[in-house]
């Protein structure tokens, strides 16, 4: 039953309309963060190339970004008294649940590639083109960032690993916003709270000193020095802790209307 | 006698209206202390203006404070500003540029956009 309604839940939201919108998420602040970085700063190695893109505006704005994936689509269907006319059809549980597997299938499968192209182009296809001009650091401390422990194992085994890391911790944000969604009639509070949540956090962090624990380093970490793998898990876990939190309470949401 | 206090009185004139112009130029080879608050949401700070003393020689910048990493350039409003460089830890960096000779020259330093507070860089550095 509920395979069923992930199924009707897919096809009624993969549309022509919503590939072209995931498509710029996707592209939109990679290609602009290339754009204007290719000519004006130093790089000593092509992995460089790929932490500046991955800065400032992605690592800004990244729980916002996961909240248009497909938390937004329910605000439409909040407003409408959708819900009235769904409950007789489908149960209220599997239709919330079916909502929940398919924005966390989703907004990881748009982090994991918001990442994971400019990846592949950076470091594969890019170096073919000459594009980008190396630079001998001459002595200048060359910066090394969290996750670079993966290179051992290869570069695209570093890629694909990053890259999944973003995608996890995509998919949590967005269902933060849409499991709030669920719980509130306030739509503009309840997804916007997850970037709140991620700008605060980053503010005490980076007012404390402690910038390794803040969300936005851990999941971009060109703005700090490399840190043990272990140190990312401290926002992850409190993450995960708010998710299963929500969870709980939106079964028991489910539930008591039943009664 | 008369010539010699006419010396003296233009060499404390000289002397007083440099000082009190607040612009006093270092020579581009002497290295010259900074310390300074670069704003937070990726603002940017300068250091003081140096005078270029050789066409497109390297900068030299020494960073012996740093709250977080930053970004750093040699600039100059004449032209020849030098590309970003990363200054992720206290050490020294030689800056890229192509800066001609005689032009004002300064480090511009730049914060990250994800920086949510202020950062306080010091050191000394030199335009060469």
């Amino acid at each position: 039953m509920i395979i069923q309604q992930v199924k009707n839940e897919f096809k009624k939201t993969i549309t022509l309309p919503q590939i072209i919108l995931w498509s710029i998420l996707i592209l939109l602040f990679p290609i602009i963060k290339y754009i204007q970085i290719i000519d004006d700063y130093v790089f000593y190695r092509q992995l460089d190339v790929f932490l500046r893109v991955n800065s400032d505006f992605v690592p800004l704005l990244f729980p916002l970004l996961m909240i248009l994936v497909y938390a937004i689509n329910f605000i439409g269907e909040q407003k409408n008294n959708y819900l009235t006319y769904v409950s007789p059809r489908i149960p209220l549980d599997k239709y919330f649940y079916s909502k929940l597997i398919v924005n966390g299938c989703l907004s990881f499968t748009v982090a994991f590639l918001m990442v994971f192209i400019p990846f592949i182009f950076i470091m594969y296809i890019e170096p073919l083109l000459n594009i980008t001009q190396l630079e001998n650091p001459n002595g200048n401390p060359v910066p090394v960032t969290t996750f670079e422990q993966l290179l051992v194992a290869g570069t695209l085994t570093y890629g694909v690993s990053y890259s999944l890391w973003v995608g996890l911790n995509g998919m949590f944000y967005a269902s933060f916003g849409l499991i709030l969604l669920m719980l509130s009639n306030k739509p503009l509070m309840s997804l916007s709270f997850p970037f709140i949540y991620y700008l605060v956090l980053d503010f005490i962090t980076q007012m404390f000193g402690a910038d390794r624990f803040s969300p936005s380093a851990t999941l971009f970490p060109f703005t700090i020095s490399q840190q043990p793998l272990w140190t990312v898990l401290i926002p992850f876990s409190l993450l995960l802790t708010i998710n299963l939190v929500l969870f709980i309470l939106v079964r028991k949401k489910v539930n008591d209307s039943y009664e | 006698m008369k010539k010699f206090s006419k010396k003296l009185a233009s060499v404390v004139l000289m002397a007083a209206i440099l000082f009190t112009s607040g612009g006093f130029i270092s020579a581009g080879t002497t290295y010259e202390k900074y310390n300074v608050d670069i704003p937070r949401f990726g603002g940017s700070a300068n250091t003081n203006n140096q005078t270029k003393a050789k066409d497109n020689a390297r900068a030299d910048l020494r960073v012996s404070t740093l709250g977080k990493a930053i970004d750093a350039r040699v600039r100059a409003t004449a032209g020849g500003t030098g590309n970003w460089v990363r200054v992720s830890t206290t050490g020294s960096y030689t800056m890229p540029n192509t800066v001609k000779k005689g032009n004002l020259t300064h480090i511009q330093f730049k914060n990250d956009l994800t920086r949510l507070v202020r950062v306080r860089v010091a050191g000394d550095w030199r335009s060469n």
